[in-house]
């Protein structure tokens, strides 16, 4: 078949087979003729490219040719020169309005000519609806925007009141309905701001603490970090449920004795989170320790004339007050005070038991216990006073009584014993061990027999005893102190200072220096009799027996406890001082040449008491001069012509004659001496 | 402390003691000396017997002597009473040798505060040894000041065994000092020597 016709034809040779009865059979020759068929009219190659490809001319379609019929047009004769764009007659109004508004020509013309305003074309009403909406969308997508980024724009919906206008009666009916939604939604509004203001006060409540849960997570954790600041300083135990403590204070005894144990429990504090005073631990104290106490020591003189007596049997301080203890108000105390308090309390009354105790196992000394207050014989007059004092278990200060030096002391030794160790502990060695006290141990290996052991056996003095030792001493220093100060005060010439060399617990010692004024010079101007210089200071030990005043030569005068030989014998001690000042001055070559005869220190006058004397003579050797010192009196004044032997003069005839201290020339002991010495010097 | 005689009696303690109160004695209490062989557990060449001994008048003490041929190189100590705990620990090497132990154990009489006499019987096990008596003179520790005089006073009171004076006492010339440990060499001379007896 071919085809004659121009059009869209296939460029592909069709082969047709010529004989279509017959069914093909593979090796059945061809019989025929052979057809090509072709298009009349092939499309015109363009171009062949490199690959082979061809590239046609497409031929023209019935736009082209319309097109290209219609530019063959000469368009210009049928419009005209004078109009060149069609747009130009349609006015502004027509443009606004489609529908049939006049227009005025007369001015656009005029504006047109001298403007040149852009064809519009047949869809620019069209073109300025969409452009006007799309503007009035992008208004509007402002809006939005404007509203969605401030918090007080809210966009209001179709059916609010402002753009509805007034209603009707006959609206009524649907406008109700419109109410309910409207207010509705104000009140979901309003639900919103609340809900929003309530969250905000709740975060607010959060971070203040004021919530339930958090303050009794706050409790909770101010418990365990008071009980932790508890266990530094107590021992706490916890059985079950039941947390407690133990209020007893030895260190290596029993712990946890059942009537010294305090319970611990939690304060239940009001839910308001009010900072309170009160610490979150509650203790209770055994009804016997609920007080505080106070063991106060004094000395006492056994006074016979004195009415009173050393203990007020009416008073009833010592009453067993714990049968009015409240356990509420104990609670009610910070445990840091109560348990400090109540301790306090167990380990004076336990220590006053064994004072106790002890004082009447002494077997030489004589005691008196009544109720609270121990007396004791200390020495002589003096007795050793321990009181056990009792007040309210309540704040405030507890005015202290008694020698406050004894009762440290007293504290020291009780908790002095509580701290030491008596027996050897256990180390961890692979040799067995034996139960001998540390400080014995060279017992068995030194081959020791029993008496030299008994001999080298320290034995633990008790509390008492030692206190004891302590106040005697106390009450001796006190003494000594005010003999120190009689004795100062009352001697003018020569000047006596005193201080205290050494003061310990049961010895101690005190200087005494004499000084004349206005003769130091002699002193240090004359270095050779530097042992002159040691009498112008004597000593006086105190220990808790006795008092004794040494010289530096090695003198020692024992005073006992008595205070009137202590006085004595510094007043010895300061006339030996006069001797020796009597021989510095009359050592002055110049002035006051005597020659010293005889001194004796040791003499002792008719009575039998000491009254160290000195005899001189004067150079002239014409007259002698006999001082005697008395102790405690003015010194003695003998003076007479010298006798040299019994030849030249008899002794008879040349008495002693008295001179009187008080008349000689002169203000202290020394320029009387210088006055004395000069007058008798020519004699 | 003092010097002191160890002898064997060959009386009663009865009679000793009637003796000393004769001389105006004292009785002061009680005393114990025992003597305990320690022996190798196998009899070896290395080792040899210790003999531990207490004595009451060192009531902390225990001397061990382990006994050679003579006084001067055998190895003597005083320890305290933990010395028989840590022997007790070394039966290893040592075993207490009980059959072979020899208390003394009698009475204790003071004359005149300077001397002491201790009279006491021996026993091994149940058997009664002998009578041993101890002479003590308190006042010095120098043998040399002393031994004539113990001697002499020995002679006085008892009149038999002043000759056969102690190794120690004839062995010291210079001044020395006497320790309780010489006082348990005789102990264990003389233990020695009662042991052997039936």
């Amino acid at each position: 078949m071919e085809s004659g016709s121009a059009g869209p034809s296939s460029p592909e040779p069709i082969v047709i087979d010529e004989e279509p009865e017959k069914p093909p059979s593979i090796l059945a020759p061809r019989k025929g003729v052979d057809l090509v068929l072709e298009a009349n009219d092939d499309w015109k190659i363009q171009e062949i490219g490199f690959d082979g490809v061809e590239k046609y001319l497409k031929p023209e379609t019935f736009t082209d040719q319309v097109g290209k019929l219609a530019r063959r047009v000469e368009w210009m004769k049928l419009v005209g020169s004078s109009t060149p764009y069609e747009n130009a007659k349609v006015d502004q109004t027509e443009e606004l309005d489609d529908e049939g508004v006049p227009s005025r020509k007369g001015e656009i013309g005029g504006t047109n000519v001298e403007l040149v305003t852009p064809e519009a074309g047949p869809w620019s009403s069209v073109a300025k609806y969409l452009h006007e909406s799309l503007s009035q969308l992008n208004v509007l997508l402002d809006d939005l925007s404007v509203m969605k980024n401030t918090d007080y724009m809210k966009a209001l919906t179709v059916l609010d009141p402002i753009t509805i206008a007034e209603p009707t009666p006959e609206h009524i009916h649907t406008m109700r309905g419109t109410q309910w939604i409207w207010k509705r939604r104000a009140l979901q509004e309003a639900v919103q701001v609340l809900d929003i203001a309530q969250k905000q006060r709740q975060q607010a409540l959060r971070n203040l603490g004021l919530s339930v849960d958090y303050i009794a997570h706050l409790q909770r954790t101010k418990f365990f970090e008071e009980l932790k600041e508890m266990r530094e300083i107590w021992r706490v135990r916890k059985t079950g449920d039941y947390v407690y403590g133990d209020l007893s204070y030895r260190i290596f005894g029993w712990k946890y004795d059942t009537p010294h144990l305090f319970d611990i429990s939690r304060r239940s504090l009001s839910s308001k989170f009010e900072t309170s005073d009160l610490s979150i631990i509650e203790v209770s104290v055994p009804k016997d320790l609920a007080r505080r106490s106070m063991l106060v020591v004094k000395i006492v003189k056994d006074d016979i004339e004195s009415g009173d007596l050393f203990r007020d049997p009416k008073s009833n301080d010592y009453a067993y007050s714990y049968k009015e203890v409240d356990a509420e108000k104990v609670k009610a105390l910070h445990w840091k005070d109560s348990l400090k308090w109540a301790q306090n309390t167990l380990l004076l009354r336990d220590t006053f038991n064994t004072l106790c105790t002890d004082a009447i196992q002494l077997r030489n000394r004589l005691s008196i216990i009544r109720d609270n207050v121990l007396l004791i014989r200390l020495f002589d007059d003096y007795l050793l006073r321990f009181e056990l004092q009792w007040f309210p278990f309540e704040a405030g200060q507890i005015h202290e009584e008694g020698d406050i030096y004894l009762n440290r002391v007293l504290r020291e030794m009780i908790i002095g014993l509580q701290c030491t160790k008596f027996v050897r502990p256990q180390f961890f060695c692979s040799m067995p061990i034996t139960h001998l006290p540390e400080s014995l141990d060279l017992r068995g290996c030194g081959g020791f027999d029993a008496r030299q052991i008994a001999d080298r056996a320290v034995t633990p003095r008790s509390i008492l005893d030692r206190m004891l030792d302590i106040a005697s001493h106390r009450a001796l220093v006190n003494m000594m102190t005010e003999v120190a100060e009689l004795l100062c005060g009352s001697s003018v010439d020569p000047t006596i200072q005193y201080k205290w060399l050494h003061c310990g617990r049961d010895y101690s010692k005190m200087m005494f220096q004499v000084v004349s004024k206005d003769y130091d010079l002699y002193l240090s101007g004359m270095p050779s009799f530097s042992s002159h210089r040691m009498h112008h200071t004597f000593f006086a030990s105190v220990s808790s027996d006795d008092i004794t005043i040494e010289t530096k030569d090695g003198m020692l005068i024992k005073c006992d406890r008595d205070s009137a030989r202590v006085l004595y014998a510094c007043q010895y001690c300061v006339c030996i001082y006069q001797v020796s000042m009597f021989t510095m001055v009359c050592r002055n070559q110049w002035i006051t040449p005597f020659q010293t005869m005889y001194s004796n220190v040791y003499a002792l006058d008719d009575k039998g008491n000491p009254a160290p004397n000195i005899l001189l003579c004067n150079q002239a050797a014409t007259r002698s001069i006999l001082f005697k010192f008395h102790v405690g009196r003015d010194p003695e004044i003998l003076v007479r012509r010298f006798v040299v032997n019994d030849k030249t003069a008899k002794p008879e005839e040349h008495p002693w004659k008295k001179l009187s201290y008080r008349k000689l020339y002169g203000a202290t002991f020394c320029r009387k001496v210088d006055a004395l010495l000069s007058f008798l010097r020519d004699c | 402390m003092g010097v002191s005689w160890v002898f064997e009696a060959e009386q009663t303690a009865k009679s000793v003691e009637r003796i000393l109160e004769g001389i105006g004695a004292e009785l002061m209490g009680q005393f114990q000396v025992d003597v305990i062989p320690y022996n190798p557990a196998t009899p070896s060449t290395d080792y040899a017997t210790n003999i531990v001994m207490h004595h009451s008048k060192c009531p902390q003490s225990t001397f061990s002597i382990c006994p050679k041929t003579d006084f001067r190189v055998s190895p003597k100590a005083v320890c305290d009473r933990g010395f028989d705990l840590i022997l007790g620990k070394l039966a290893g090497g040592l075993v207490m040798d009980n059959a072979g132990k020899i208390e003394i154990n009698g009475n204790e009489y003071n004359i005149h505060t300077d001397w002491t006499v201790r009279v006491g019987t021996a026993t091994q096990g149940t058997t009664v040894k002998g009578v041993v008596v101890e002479v003590e003179y308190d006042p010095t520790v120098i043998i040399v000041q002393c031994r004539e005089m113990m001697a002499e006073f020995i002679k006085q009171v008892f009149n038999k065994y002043h000759e056969a004076q102690p190794e120690i006492f004839k062995i010291t010339e210079k001044p020395e000092r006497y320790s309780t440990l010489d006082t348990m060499w005789q102990y264990l001379q003389i233990a020695a020597k009662l042991r052997k007896k039936t």
